[in-house]
């Protein structure tokens, strides 16, 4: 298959709400002038969370930069072709999907979205709550969090330590979520979830931070 | 009645607007009499606030260099 073969250009599942950013129009018709700047700031601002979805699905990091790198190319081949049907970054991001699931199959990858883990239930810790589901042993307070410069670095870096440890589904759409900027259709279209799935996901991988972040302050943290 | 446990599974729900009919009602009241879930809720928004903040890493030069080439050499349709 020809690298720059076109793909589907269109999300498989859409959700109301996922319409073109007021942004991108101007966006757009930028990259079709051939503004540099703008497609050089596009692949900076996106490149962390298209090599996650990515790595959802292809064997290794160097696989994942691979295929992002073939989907820029997808990119500037087709942004003549975008309708802005959804938004600029649902159709780079299924663009990009159709491409690691093609390689993830080659790589005979399963794919962690297909269905939830069963055993993965929620992440506060069942032993924290008594018989009829009540605390236990509640959560401390944290007053207004740490104002100190330092000590806010030090608790960001609990959380990417533990980030990097979350069942890659969970990683996904925390990442795309919350450092990323996507909204929850977004990142339903792109990776063909249901908003329940997707919220469950986001709950889960959410919980397993805040419990980091309260290791962090009780002085547990690793 | 609603756990303590029952709220801490429908935070996220809150924050995405999800919760409906009774949930939302039950949700609410049980947020409003526990000062424990509260302390979770502050705890979640907080996380959530500091993993906004995680500064992107730096993307690869070969990554730009190649994806710029091509973007240069591209033909816009007529």
């Amino acid at each position: 298959m020809s690298l720059l073969a076109p793909t589907s250009r269109e999300p498989r599942i859409r959700y109301a709400g996922d319409v073109p950013d007021p942004d991108d129009a101007l966006l757009v018709s930028r990259l079709r002038a051939g503004d540099e700047a703008t497609f050089r700031d596009l692949v900076r601002r996106m490149h962390r969370g298209l090599v996650q979805v990515a790595r959802s699905y292809v064997e290794s990091p160097a696989a994942a930069e691979e295929v992002v790198q073939e989907t820029w190319l997808a990119v500037v081949a087709q942004i003549d072709d975008f309708e802005g049907r959804s938004s600029l970054r649902t159709w780079i991001g299924t663009i990009l999907c159709n491409r690691a699931r093609t390689r993830g199959v080659r790589d005979k990858r399963s794919v962690p979205f297909s269905s939830l883990a069963p055993d993965d239930v929620d992440p506060v810790e069942p032993e924290r709550f008594d018989a009829r589901g009540f605390w236990s042993l509640p959560p401390a307070r944290w007053d207004d969090g740490p104002e100190n410069l330092t000590l806010r670095k030090e608790a960001r870096e609990a959380i990417e330590r533990e980030l990097g440890t979350l069942p890659e589904a969970q990683r996904t759409v925390v990442t795309l979520r919350d450092l990323e900027g996507w909204s929850s259709e977004e990142v339903c279209n792109v990776l063909a979830l249901s908003e329940t799935n997707q919220r469950v996901l986001l709950h889960r991988g959410r919980q397993r931070l805040r419990a980091a972040l309260e290791r962090y302050h009780s002085g547990t943290g690793r | 009645m609603f756990a303590c446990k029952d709220a801490t599974e429908h935070m996220t729900d809150e924050r995405e607007g999800a919760l409906s009919g009774w949930v939302r009602v039950w949700y609410r009241l049980h947020l409003t009499i526990c000062p424990h879930c509260r302390a979770c809720r502050r705890q979640l928004d907080e996380t959530v606030a500091l993993t906004r903040e995680i500064p992107p890493g730096d993307v690869p030069e070969k990554v730009v260099d190649t994806a710029l080439a091509a973007f240069r050499d591209r033909r816009p349709k007529t």
